[in-house]
């Protein structure tokens, strides 16, 4: 109960962090416009001429949505436990709380504050002309604090393979760039060389993608154009990818505290 | 007597490195004590403080905080100390009240609270205590971006004392504070540990904080060079001596001679005592002849660690 109290303190902590920083509100809006807004609108026109069968706008707003969750709460998990040699963190980690409960605090804030970025997304989206109905979004809501808790569970793993945050200023740029071009976000994935297939099919944000994909364009004759899966199989490759990396990450993290 | 703290053959060896950060260290400190470890950027001052503190396991030696051990109760320990680091570890967009809550949650003094008023007549009650303490009481609802760098530290003590620690330990708590913050954040230090007798463990490179210590040990390159009070380390370097800078030579030199007092002059004309066997008070009673003035030299701390290290602490 105690435990449960200290989880939640410190998602409460990081949910009303993010609402006091108006210059993080800003950026976390800034994002999807550029890339639902410039990026989807400009290929959509260039594209459009080829008639592919479904909007361009759609699919990437769709790929967005969950890259996004995905990014900000991998990125969240993983500023934690490298900023844990800076006296902010510390403090956290001196103080008598489980090493799962900051964890998973951490993951129930950043999820928390993912979902604050959707409704920008969706209202941005619904402004340029996204098609989905409210109903559909509704469903994808689910999908995305999966998408969420996925990230965060990712970003445990790296963090715990990673000694010192410097380490990983120069690691991220080449772990973050191909996870996104081979998640199928922003341009479809299917036909890749098969090295590549090889990084797609191991690349958990494609698995997302690819289910909030099926349940955004569900009963549309564009379905089977957009996604590569069944909605079935996403959802369990997803879970157990989610289950595994929170389980192997947690586990060597809490090894290597102490010992480092 | 009672330890709060007790060290014995420490030592931490970082994979890779080739020394050890901390040497084999052994200390104990009595409970209510204030005890400081003073040395130079990287002697092993933070890497102690933090295996003392839970954070960080020794690669061999036994540490006992509150008589337990911190890698087998880390929780247990955790709950009986305080921790101040080198930098202020507040949520700057929180309020002074909404950082201490957090706190407040995560030591078991009060559950889960959306707001203020949710929150329990313990926690509120403690609150309006340790932001007395630290005179922030008017701040409570004020975010703390505001405030002033000495606030801010003062916060983040009363942060740290909020959940009642039996041991208070501090990294270096005043780096980058300008020199009247740092006096008034020791002034507020000694006070409370007067009022409330917790034990303080603290680390710093500034020679005239060691000295508010009971005892400080002079730490350099993982090992402990010494051990002992303030005065007592300066003792060891030389004596103090009384400075006299008599209206007239004739009339002090008589007195002196009167009362069989040894003295020296030196180049200034000053009258100097060795105080290794009188007190200045006793000699300053004995004279009745206008001075002009008076001074006792004090070997300082600098002096001590020049004497035990070779070098000046930068």
């Amino acid at each position: 109960m105690n435990e449960l109290n200290k989880t939640l303190t410190l998602a409460q902590r990081d949910l009303m962090k993010f609402l006091r920083d108006r210059g993080r509100i800003v950026a976390t809006f800034i994002f999807p416009i550029i890339f639902i807004g410039v990026f989807g609108v400009t290929l959509n026109a260039g594209l459009g001429k080829y008639n592919l069968g479904f909007s361009y706008i759609d699919y990437v707003f769709a790929g967005m949505l969950l890259q996004t969750v995905f990014q900000s709460s991998f990125a969240g998990i993983t500023s934690l436990l490298l900023d844990r040699e800076k006296d902010f963190s510390m403090s956290i980690f001196v103080a008598p709380v489980s090493r799962y409960s900051i964890v998973l605090g951490k993951i129930l804030g950043e999820s928390l504050v993912s979902f604050l970025q959707l409704f920008g997304i969706i209202l941005f989206g619904k402004l340029i002309g996204v098609s989905f109905g409210f109903d559909k979004l509704l469903l994808a809501l689910p999908v995305c604090l999966l998408g969420c808790i996925v990230g965060a569970s990712f970003g445990i793993l790296v963090a715990s393979r990673i000694s010192k945050a410097d380490n990983a200023q120069r690691i991220f740029p080449f772990l973050v760039f191909p996870m996104i071009f081979l998640s199928g976000a922003f341009t479809p994935v299917n036909n890749l060389p098969w090295f590549l297939n090889i990084l797609k099919e191991i690349n958990p944000i494609y698995y997302g993608v690819d289910m909030i994909r099926n349940v955004l364009f569900a009963g549309t004759a564009a379905l089977p154009l957009v996604t590569s899966n069944t909605f079935l199989f996403d959802l369990t490759v997803f879970s157990v990818l989610g289950v595994v990396f929170f389980i192997v990450g947690t586990f060597l993290f809490t090894q290597k505290e102490g010992n480092r | 007597m009672d330890f709060s703290l007790v060290a014995k053959d420490v030592v931490k060896h970082y994979p890779k490195a080739s020394v050890n950060a901390v040497d084999g260290i052994n200390l104990e400190v009595k409970t209510g004590e204030i005890y400081g470890f003073l040395g130079p950027n990287g002697a092993g001052k933070s890497t102690a403080i933090k295996m003392f503190v839970t954070t960080l396991f020794p690669t061999s030696g036994q540490i006992l905080v509150d008589g337990l051990d911190p890698k087998k109760d880390s929780n247990k320990v955790r709950q009986q100390i305080g921790v101040v680091y080198q930098s202020v570890s507040l949520d700057e967009n929180l309020t002074a009240e909404e950082n201490l809550r957090s706190h407040a949650v995560l030591y078991n003094i009060t559950g889960f609270a959306l707001t203020y008023k949710a929150t329990s007549p313990k926690y509120k009650k403690r609150l309006d205590e340790v932001l007395t303490l630290v005179d922030l009481a008017d701040k409570k609802f004020d975010i703390v971006k505001t405030f002033s760098g000495g606030m801010k530290r003062r916060l983040d003590i009363a942060k740290a004392l909020l959940h009642f620690p039996k041991v208070l330990f501090l990294d270096e708590p005043t780096t980058g504070l300008d020199p009247q913050s740092r006096k008034a954040v020791w002034e507020y230090l000694t006070t409370l540990q007067k009022q409330h007798s917790f034990t303080v463990f603290l680390t710093t490179q500034y020679l005239e904080e060691a000295e508010i210590c009971n005892r400080i040990s002079i730490i350099d390159h993982g090992k402990i060079l010494v051990t002992d009070t303030p005065a007592n380390l300066k003792k060891s370097v030389g004596e103090e001596l009384l400075y006299l800078k008599p209206a007239k030579k004739e009339a002090l030199e008589a007195e002196l001679n009167k009362h069989d007092i040894a003295f020296s002059v030196d180049s200034f004309g000053d009258y100097i005592i060795d105080l290794k066997h009188k007190k200045a008070q006793d000699i300053l009673r004995l004279i009745k002849c206008d001075l002009e003035e008076i001074n006792i030299k004090k070997p300082s701390l600098d002096d001590v660690f020049i004497k035990y290290t070779g070098r000046k602490i930068e």
